[in-house]
């Protein structure tokens, strides 16, 4: 009965085996689901983008509003010159998002849930805004640790903590998603599991389903809201981080 | 192993309150369970399972926490990232890039087409303004002329009439006098007479009638002078 095990949901099973040169790069099932999910986003965006009507449709609407929506989230939060980070910040929120929501289906498998993923995409934009940054500003980068008006005798412990939660951001950024998809998964898992406890036992009991299968419901609901918003802080934290590389404040 | 145990309790511990907050659930279910006697392996199975997984990690711990499986995770990962990334900017941004800016082109075409139209009208409306205003402006001073010609030309017709009564009147009343003279001159004449022919008929004598007459004279003189 390891199905109902509520971690048994995150559990790497490899499809095709593949290990060149004795590293294990197995198409495994979270690998379909990024194909799934990638195949999914580019049917979607591609149909949407092949319509280019002036009045849009249902599906050229959404396509287009995905695209203010991540348009606006980086001149909110990086300014004009952030364009440059469009496709990166498109790529990053359509990765995590359409993850974050395959999850929600039935015996899928959510790839946003490995820290390996998340942590995959957390240092990619860690180390492009630190390999960008002093491309672009050299030693000038590194001001981003010394905020200015700090008396001397404290500098030492400010730049300190600024390095701590400059180093901590893909950190943060990885196990905040990664968490929260767990944690969400998890709980859903068990309160089935509570539904199916009771439903199995025989007689009277089953009634005492109706209770996590209404609280289940809910937990759904609010999983797909959880699913969006973690998408949504991923994209803007990520802007965030990306805007060090365009201007330092001090 | 021990490392990435003592990572994965940390990080539970640390970032997972939901889950710590079930790690305290679970028990009280454990106990439920208990009182019914009858454990079905399901219901065991869930709570053992969740027990499990919070408590002791059980069977090798979470499975985001095993090694094994990361550089498959990653590798997959990038090669998916780098196809959307890909194919996203290169076709499906541009794309919808483009439809976007062309519609915000027709848009604003479309204004600048009313707004050009609009100031159009309001030149036009401007030179039918200016117009109407000048026609009514002509209109009136034409009829203001009109009517001062028609008031000159009745002045000059009043008193051209004026003067020819009055003339007409003056040369009537220099008749009149000249006539009214004339009656009384004649008067005395036939005065003068009368009394001549009165004087001869009934006293005999024969009086001259110019002496007659300047007797007449001076009576009516005396007579006007007593007027």
């Amino acid at each position: 009965m390891a199905t109902h095990d509520p971690m048994h949901q995150f559990q790497i099973s490899p499809i095709l085996q593949w290990m060149p040169g004795g590293i294990d790069l197995s198409f495994t099932n979270s690998s379909l689901w990024m194909v799934i999910g990638a195949i999914c986003s580019l049917i979607l965006l591609g149909v949407a983008s092949s319509r280019k009507s002036l009045v849009p449709g249902r599906i050229q609407l959404v396509g287009e509003e995905i695209y203010g929506f991540v348009e606006n989230l980086i001149t909110d939060n990086i300014g004009q010159k952030g364009k440059e980070y469009f496709p990166l910040i498109f790529t990053l929120f359509m990765v995590v998002i359409v993850g974050n929501m395959l999850g929600m289906v039935p015996y899928s498998f959510t790839y946003t849930s490995h820290l390996a993923v998340t942590a995959a995409l957390a240092l990619l934009v860690f180390f492009i805004v630190l390999i960008v940054g002093i491309i672009r500003h050299g030693a000038h980068f590194f001001h981003l640790f010394v905020p200015p008006g700090v008396p001397g005798w404290l500098l030492w412990l400010v730049v300190l903590i600024e390095l701590v939660s400059f180093i901590s951001r893909p950190v943060t950024l990885s196990v905040r998603l990664f968490a929260n998809m767990v944690a969400g998964h998890v709980l859903m898992k068990v309160i089935a599991g509570f539904a199916i406890m009771f439903a199995s036992m025989g007689g009277l009991a089953w009634a005492g389903s109706l209770l996590p299968v209404a609280f289940n419901i809910v937990m759904i609901g609010f999983e797909f809201f959880i699913a969006f918003i973690q998408a949504y802080v991923f994209a803007v934290l990520a802007c965030i981080y990306l805007k060090d590389t365009i201007e330092i404040d001090h | 192993m021990s490392i990435t145990r003592t990572i994965s309790a940390f990080l539970l511990s640390a970032f997972l309150p939901l889950h710590s907050a079930f790690a305290e659930m679970a028990p009280v279910v454990v106990d439920e369970v208990h009182q019914e006697e009858e454990i079905p392996s399901v219901a065991h199975n869930v709570v053992e399972g969740a027990v499990e997984a919070t408590a002791h990690h059980g069977g090798g711990g979470l499975p985001q926490f095993d090694p094994s499986s990361w550089p498959s995770q990653i590798f997959w990962m990038t090669v998916v990232f780098i196809v959307l990334y890909t194919i996203f900017s290169k076709a499906i941004l541009p794309a919808i890039g483009g439809t976007l800016a062309s519609r915000q082109q027709h848009i604003d075409d479309h204004i600048a087409d009313a707004e050009r139209l609009s100031k159009e009208a309001e030149i036009v409306e401007a030179e039918l303004t200016a117009a109407l205003k000048d026609a009514g402006q002509k209109a009136s001073e034409e009829l203001r002329s009109a009517e001062n010609d028609a008031k000159s030309k009745m002045d000059g017709a009043l008193n051209s009439y004026r003067e020819r009564y009055e003339r007409d009147i003056s040369s009537a009343e220099g008749r009149i006098e000249d006539a009214k003279n004339q009656a009384m001159q004649d008067m005395n004449k036939i005065a003068a007479e009368l009394a001549s022919q009165m004087a001869e008929k009934l006293a005999g004598i024969s009086a001259d009638a110019s002496q007659a007459e300047t007797v007449v004279q001076s009576l009516s003189n005396k007579v006007r002078k007593a007027a």
